[in-house]
């Protein structure tokens, strides 16, 4: 029966499992932040702002991401930095550190089609009454803009769930790394990868219903 | 409390501003009007900094305007617009469009502001529609809470472009009313419209503009009784008669 | 998912060989070679009959597993322990010749199609760091063991706190994901932590950059590692057996009549006549820093 054999090696799926939400977790908590921040570069007035919120999309789409999760956590010993002294703890930073950056890099994009996406007038109607650009973009721009993204960046979310399996490439203990061991210990390929599988879907199918419900939540609100 | 001396600005070739020299005194309405294109809009843009001018000189409350860093934020504190569009923020309830600059800008309590916007929604006729948001309204009710969000700053000049162009016939009326009564009620106001009526009713004068330039200035009884310039008769007689 | 380790490990593996390309000389075209009057008479059924007549010995191997089998890419000559082992097999059935190359044709393998190039009669013998296991042994046939090796431990040279398994208690070692290696290791000491990455080259920055205290595979690996990394060093006793062999296609309906047994016989001879010692002191010795004279030691 497929899923049983999560039962007889809990530590490595459902440990697994629970690493892989925090690496989301975190992942997902960090390209937001990066993603909007990078955003309002791209749409700042200042054109050196404009060239560095560029830069940075197009280096951490246009690279993988397991050289980045590489980079990250054999790379930047190199230079004399390291997110921690125990390596274990190490990798589980860099992992959840080059999820936030590369997903980062995707979050902006959408989000400057957001800010992008509010009315001009809005924005001259904001700044007449007195706001300054920064109030404007907090009371006026972006919470218009995180209701219009809601959706791609809920698809963003999901692919960064599945991304998080490449962390395993880097040592971290997550849940496919947790299948690939079972299946090396015991040769049931077919079980541990479809339990890994099922695993996968029981955290990305309430994320997609979650999304599809804030949308339709949002869409009456409007 | 407000002077142009000779202002000038291009978008690329057009010479939208040629020349400008108006002053407006306090407790004054003027009403601005000519056929699209003539440069009215930009002109009251340039009052509260939405446009920049290129040269000339633009005081507006004491705030040189024209200087090279004007301190945009406290010259928009004292000068409220209402635009053609409503620009309503449609995340924002009625009441909560008229609150939040208030809130952020003047730093009023909630509560204070909350009272003033109350205030000003009954003032404007639509206390009732305080917590409905934008899309709720109709387009009149919409430009009544803009004026209302507007008048929430506490303005000393108000600028209106075109805030009756985008409604619905009927819907004119009720906006009229309420600036009728500001106008009444002292406030010095720059309107650019097409509504004769109002500007025969409630301003003190009536500046005519065509390809950038002031064509005529006058005191509002002269300009409709006769215009002295052939352009501004060609125009006021098209726009009466729609 | 894999490609970061595998190029990380290509590239390695092009500069190890580059550095030994300097050292190693071509071979010298010779006009196209016939066997001598030397080589040895085979019963005509036998399998070893049929290559000699065919005039060439099919060796599958590996482009880069140093220090067994390279193919230099300067030179394209596969040189390495396993690589000179199969020479001598090569000379075994032609008999001596000035060019012995001539008569093998080199069959690139990985460790997944060894076993396949065999069973699909791609190459005529396996020489590539082969384990013997049961499980193996039921799909095709082993020479006797030609060489064993045993798991064991990488440091860096500057660390000497770690001198064997016991002393791997809390310290981070690294291993490839999904081999036996990992499980050796918590059996020898299960205070051990274990980092598991896709690939031995990966572990091996992970050593250089202080991500990992030591790395712990086959000595053999280890010895391919010490090689591109002289600030490595490999200690301690072996602690789980290895045991190599020439892999052979099962013989169905005679096909491959005879061939183990005299395989059997002439690695026997190798080791008896000193071969096997000179070949051991020439591959092996330089980086183990031991010397053997037969795989049993």
């Amino acid at each position: 029966m497929p899923g049983a054999i999560a039962f007889q090696f809990p530590d490595l799926f459902f440990g697994g499992l629970w690493v892989t939400i925090q690496i989301s977790a975190l992942g997902l908590a960090g390209a937001l932040v990066i993603g909007t921040a990078v955003a309002l570069l791209r749409i700042s007035p200042a054109a050196p702002l404009r060239w560095l919120g560029a830069a940075y999309v197009e280096f951490f789409r246009n690279t993988p991401l397991v050289v980045q999760l590489f980079f990250l956590f054999l790379g930047l010993p190199l230079v004399g930095l390291r997110f921690s002294s125990d390596t274990f703890e190490s990798i589980f930073r860099a992992a959840a550190t080059g999820m936030a950056l590369y997903h980062g890099a995707y979050v902006a994009e959408v989000v400057r089609g957001g800010l992008l996406g509010v009315d001009k007038g809005q924005i001259e109607a904001a700044r007449s009454l007195g706001l300054s650009y920064a109030q404007m973009l907090r009371y006026v721009q972006l919470p218009q803009t995180f209701r219009a993204v809601v959706p791609p960046v809920g698809n963003i979310a999901i692919a960064l769930v599945k991304n998080t399996s490449l962390a395993s490439t880097i040592g971290v203990t997550e849940l496919l790394f947790g299948a690939e061991i079972v299946e090396s210990r015991t040769f049931r390929a077919e079980e541990s990868f479809a339990t890994a599988t099922l695993l996968y879907l029981l955290l990305t199918i309430p994320l997609g219903l979650a999304v599809n419900y804030l949308e339709r939540r949002l869409l009456v609100a409007r | 409390m407000i002077e142009f001396r000779d202002v000038h600005k291009h978008f690329g070739p057009l010479h939208v501003l040629n020349g400008i020299d108006l002053s407006v005194a306090e407790r004054e309405v003027v009403v601005i009007i000519g056929p699209s294109g003539s440069g009215k809009s930009t002109l009251i843009r340039t009052i509260n900094g939405l446009e920049a001018i290129e040269s000339g000189t633009l005081v507006v409350n004491g705030i040189a305007v024209h200087a090279e860093h004007v301190d945009v934020n406290r010259l928009r504190k004292d000068v409220g617009m209402v635009f053609q569009s409503f620009n309503l923020f449609p995340h924002l309830t009625a009441i909560e469009n008229v609150m939040l600059a208030p809130l952020k800008v003047r730093k009023l309590g909630r509560s204070e502001a909350r009272d003033r916007a109350m205030r000003l929604l009954e003032k404007v006729g639509i206390p009732e529609k305080a917590d409905a948001p934008p899309a709720r309204l109709s387009g009149g009710q919409q430009q009544r809470v803009a004026i209302a969000r507007a008048l929430a700053m506490e303005p000393r000049i108000m600028l209106f472009d075109e805030p009756t162009s985008a409604l619905d016939a009927e819907m004119i009326r009720e906006v009229l009313d309420v600036m009728r009564d500001l106008a009444r009620e002292g406030m010095t106001m720059l309107v650019v419209t097409h509504e004769v009526g109002f500007a025969r009713e409630a301003s003190n004068r009536v500046v005519f503009m065509d390809g950038g330039r002031i064509i005529e200035d006058s005191p509002t009884r002269e300009f409709f009784a006769a215009p002295r310039e052939e352009r501004a008769k060609q125009f006021l007689s098209k726009v009466i008669r729609h | 998912m894999r490609g970061i380790t595998r190029t990380v490990g290509v590239a390695l593996a092009i500069v190890f060989a580059a550095a030994c390309g300097g050292a190693s000389t071509p071979a010298a075209s010779q006009p196209a070679a016939s066997a001598k009057a030397s080589a040895p008479k085979f019963e005509l059924s036998t399998y070893q009959y049929a290559i000699q007549t065919k005039g060439k010995l099919r060796i599958g191997s590996q482009e880069d597993n140093p220090p067994f089998s390279v193919k230099n890419p300067a030179t394209g000559k596969w040189e390495g322990f396993d690589a000179d082992f199969g020479r001598e097999l090569a000379k075994a059935i032609f008999g001596t010749q000035d060019d012995i190359d001539k008569f093998i044709e080199w069959v690139p393998v990985v460790s997944a199609t060894r076993i396949p190039s065999l069973t699909d009669n791609k190459a005529d013998v396996i020489i590539k760091t082969f384990t013997i296991t049961e499980e193996r042994k039921t799909q095709i046939d082993f020479s006797d063991v030609y060489f064993v090796t045993g798991q064991r431990i990488l440091v860096k040279k500057s660390n000497d706190t770690i001198k064997e398994a016991a002393d791997l208690g809390a310290k981070t070692v690294c291993a490839q994901r999904g081999s036996t290696s990992e499980q050796n290791i918590t059996k020898a000491n299960p205070a051990a932590k274990v980092l598991l990455l896709d690939s031995y080259p990966a572990c091996l920055l992970a050593l250089q950059q202080g991500q990992a205290d030591a790395v712990s595979t086959d000595e053999t690996i280890l010895f391919g590692l010490v090689k591109v990394d002289p600030n490595t060093k490999i200690v301690g006793k072996p602690f789980s057996d290895e045991p190599y062999g020439i892999g052979v296609k099962k013989n169905q309906n005679g096909d491959r009549q005879g061939f183990v047994p005299f395989v059997n016989t002439w690695l026997a001879g190798m080791i008896q006549d000193g071969t096997w010692g000179k070949l051991y002191e020439k591959h092996i010795t330089p980086v183990s820093g031991d010397k053997k004279t037969s795989p049993k030691g």
